[in-house]
């Protein structure tokens, strides 16, 4: 793969999305390697995510690999002011690599820049979150064998939600996709994946509630819908009675 | 000729013309034309034809590649550019709008990481009329009437 840092979804191409299915197989089948032996891995969590964190530390260390880092800025010396240029500088010399959570837009393609060393972004702000798109690919892939072709339902918050919009962009390079849209209109698709999915000649369409079409799917993408996203609890109901699941909230 | 008066004429420079009333203080920020030593006049609400009232900018003993130029094309599209050599002009130029945008725009979102640090932002321009960018960074677009000069 040419370029080293893992910043954003749009960065791939078709072929090298399936050059990482591929991997990702290999490594599901035989998880424990030492790819990452004698390598320092520095996982920087300017804010809290254990999930995200536990996931990516798990990895490193299936792969032999050593972990330095910190899991929330209120321990690190970015809560004395440092700033984020700084500390990556600072961790890049340390680190063979970096993998990095922050809440501010850009912030990973920003530390890649400064970095001297790879960086992963595991997700900046309300940007990207490359990692989960990519593993929602694989997900599509291992139940249905292939990634063209694909009837794909996006239900729940489909304004707001990251990895809507990461999944969308990533599975519009593959042949033939239909997208079907199912949110109340306050959480609507926004317009400018509507209209990126019309100037590429992409098949989309637009539904208020879960309806018997829904038989046509070959994968429903559920969003979690979260609450602190709404100002009125009406929204919620609205939503409730469009999702037969209803929303979940945390 | 009554025009002419109202600023008063140089010998050798470069007057910038037909920039709308509203962008001439973000086209003086753009060429940092407050930190320029030599004389540098301003006229605003001046009479136009084509766009009702418009701003001027003449700078004397100063001469604009295009690059640098072009940077203003984001506030006055339609900004016109006469080279003068002992007071004629031998050159006149249209600005154009830029590819890439590096440096001097803010990007509108809060949450940017160029708005919390000391970046150089970074757009490329994916529309021209109107002006839509999309920042390097944050992948937000900044639209015409969101632009603010750093
Ligand atoms: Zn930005």
């Amino acid at each position: 793969m040419s370029q080293k840092s893992l910043i954003s979804i749009t960065d791939f191409s078709k072929e090298e999305y399936l050059k990482i299915m591929e991997l990702s197989a290999k490594f599901e089948a035989n998880p424990n390697q030492s790819l990452l032996k004698g390598k320092v891995i520095a996982t920087l969590f300017f804010e809290p995510s254990t999930r995200t964190r536990l996931s990516f530390e798990t990895a490193i260390n299936r792969l032999g690999g050593k972990i330095i880092g910190f899991s929330d800025s209120n321990s690190s010396s970015v809560s004395k002011g440092e700033s984020l240029h700084d500390t990556i500088r600072m961790v890049s010399n340390y680190a063979d690599m970096i993998i990095m959570r922050h809440p501010l837009e850009g912030s990973a393609r920003y530390a890649a820049e400064v970095s001297d060393v790879p960086v992963i972004n595991a997700g900046d702000g309300a940007n990207q979150h490359p990692s989960q798109t990519l593993l929602d690919m694989y997900s599509i892939m291992k139940t249905q064998n292939r990634l063209d072709d694909i009837n794909l339902f996006m239900v729940g918050d489909l304004k707001y939600g990251r990895t809507v919009h990461s999944l969308l962009m990533a599975m519009s390079q593959f042949k033939n996709p239909i997208f079907n849209f199912v949110a109340p209109p306050e959480l609507a698709m926004p317009d400018e994946y509507k209209l990126f999915l019309s100037q590429k000649g992409i098949c989309y369409f637009e539904h208020l509630e879960f309806n018997d079409i829904i038989n046509q799917a070959d994968i429903i993408y559920m969003t979690r819908v979260q609450k602190e996203r709404f100002i009125a609890p009406a929204d919620l109901t609205k939503l409730a009675n469009c999702c037969p699941c209803g929303p979940t909230i945390g | 000729m009554q025009k002419q008066l109202n600023v008063s004429a140089i010998k050798d420079g470069t007057v910038i013309d037909h920039i709308p009333t509203k962008a001439l203080f973000k086209v003086i920020q753009i060429l940092r034309l407050d930190e320029f030593q030599n004389m540098v006049t301003f006229g605003n609400n001046l009479d136009s034809k084509a766009m009702g009232t418009k701003a001027i900018v003449k700078i004397a003993n100063r001469f604009f590649e295009d690059e640098e130029v072009n940077k203003i094309a984001l506030v006055a599209p339609n900004a016109k550019l006469n080279t003068i050599k002992n007071y004629e002009v031998v050159e006149k130029r249209v600005v154009q709008i830029p590819e890439q945008v590096i440096g001097y725009v803010r990007c509108f979102n809060p949450k940017c990481i160029t708005n919390a640090e000391n970046v150089t932002t970074k757009f490329q321009i994916i529309n021209v009329k109107p002006i839509e960018m999309k920042c390097f960074y944050c992948e937000k677009i900044t639209y015409e009437n969101e632009i603010k000069i750093k």
